[in-house]
């Protein structure tokens, strides 16, 4: 065998699924011809003289913040656990009845969206800071599947970035108004049986549904094909005002 | 494993290598955050935390390519069989001190430079198999091309990164005219 072919065939074939007589016999050429053997060596120490050299980055803080409160906790260790507690929750929820399901549905929606408001007080991860709208719309265009609308509201517009609730990428726009933020939460179309919680109220001829939570106050409501989720620790009065 | 710990294991060097295949920090961040919302999303394609590491990357390379063949600004890829004998920088088993030598006296930022220099086939290539350590099977997985053409690529892109990191030893005078001395 020529030094080429042996060189070749033994590139890649240090740990190899299956041996075939090519390869036993490259090794074999290998061993006889000592610059094949210093070609390999060669090869190996390079690999490892890059490892060696220290040259990765820390992610920055900011982005391991973002990524992680962008994603909520969920386990990945055992998908027979998870199949057990689907089906579990499958017959709850048949057990239960359609009406349980919508209401913790509802429910578990709502404090979703109180959650990811209160997080992102501390930490807003904003990942396009701008009081434009057409370019806050535009950052999200290819991002999420559904065409998001920045509403103007009385209030001033800070940015925006993506967040994920019940394994859907969500719009996510901030506002500020007297020193309050406003976060309104985007996504397509949703079941309105499941926005059926609090008491509706129409404000500027839209229905709009008004929860409290947590202290704080989450209107919600649908609009041209999105529904729309927006919280803040402002008054009803003052919110009124604002949508 | 939560997907938190997941994510946060693997997040460094999913930013490396964004930031190796972007070339600037806010695509690589994009690039990583993109990574992590799929990988959140698809979840459930995950066979074995073992196999964790290579399931990330090919999600964070997949996302680069499909990202910039939509903007069409990757080239396209030619492999040329390389014949595997060119020669390094001298024969009869003086490379590898010469490689020490080297590798000792280039900055940390040359040899990132010197990575970033490749052509995109040959960098991802060195990036998953002599950075990340992963498997050449995973790799030819991620890549979905063939144990030949990994090869090709792989022998391809440590002779431009030898070649790139000579000039830098060179030219920081830490290492003398020594390519010619066969």
């Amino acid at each position: 065998m020529k030094c080429k072919n042996s060189r070749k065939i033994n590139y890649l074939s240090e740990y190899p699924q299956i041996v075939t007589g090519d390869m036993l016999e490259a090794k074999r050429h290998v061993n006889e011809c000592r610059e094949c053997k210093e070609f390999l060596e060669q090869e190996r120490a390079f690999a490892s003289l890059l490892r060696q050299t220290g040259i990765k980055d820390k992610a920055p803080a900011g982005l391991r913040q973002r990524i992680l409160m962008a994603t909520p906790a969920r386990n990945t260790r055992s998908k027979l656990v998870y199949r057990i507690l689907s089906a579990a929750a499958i017959l709850i929820l048949f057990a239960g009845g359609y009406i349980f399901k919508l209401h913790s549905d509802t429910k578990s929606l709502i404090e979703n969206i109180v959650n990811d408001h209160i997080s992102f007080l501390s930490y807003s991860g904003i990942q396009i800071s701008s009081s434009n709208p057409d370019e806050v719309k535009a950052w999200f265009g290819s991002r999420v599947d559904f065409g998001v609308n920045v509403p103007e509201l009385a209030a001033r517009l800070k940015g925006g970035r993506l967040c994920l609730l019940d394994k859907k990428r969500l719009a996510l726009v901030f506002y500020e108004h007297e020193g309050s933020q406003i976060s309104l939460f985007m996504t397509g179309e949703l079941n309105p049986e499941r926005l059926l919680s609090g008491k509706e109220v129409e404000i500027k001829g839209k229905k709009v549904r008004i929860v409290e939570q947590k202290g704080y106050n989450l209107l919600l409501w649908q609009d041209r094909g999105l529904t729309y989720a927006l919280v803040s620790d402002l008054s009803l009065d003052e919110l009124k005002k604002i949508i | 494993m939560d997907f938190k710990e997941l994510i946060e294991k693997h997040l460094d060097s999913l930013w490396f290598t964004a930031l190796r295949l972007t070339k600037n920090k806010e695509d690589a961040e994009d690039l990583v955050q993109e990574t992590s919302i799929r990988a959140y999303e698809n979840i459930g394609s995950l066979r074995s935390e073992n196999k964790a590491k290579s399931w990330l990357f090919k999600i964070l390379t997949n996302t680069f390519i499909n990202k910039y063949r939509k903007s069409k600004s990757l080239p396209e890829e030619v492999d040329v069989e390389p014949d595997f004998l060119e020669p390094i920088f001298y024969k009869n088993g003086h490379y590898f001190d010469m490689e020490k030598d080297m590798f000792s006296c280039v900055m940390d930022e040359d040899v990132k430079n010197a990575i970033d220099s490749l052509p995109i086939e040959f960098r991802t290539v060195v990036l998953l198999v002599d950075i990340e350590e992963l498997s050449y099977k995973d790799v030819e997985d991620i890549l979905k091309i063939s144990s030949g053409t990994l090869a090709s690529r792989l022998y391809r892109g440590r002779r431009l990164l030898r070649d790139a990191l000579y000039e830098y030893a060179k030219r920081e005078g830490f290492l003398k005219e020594k390519k010619n001395e066969v």
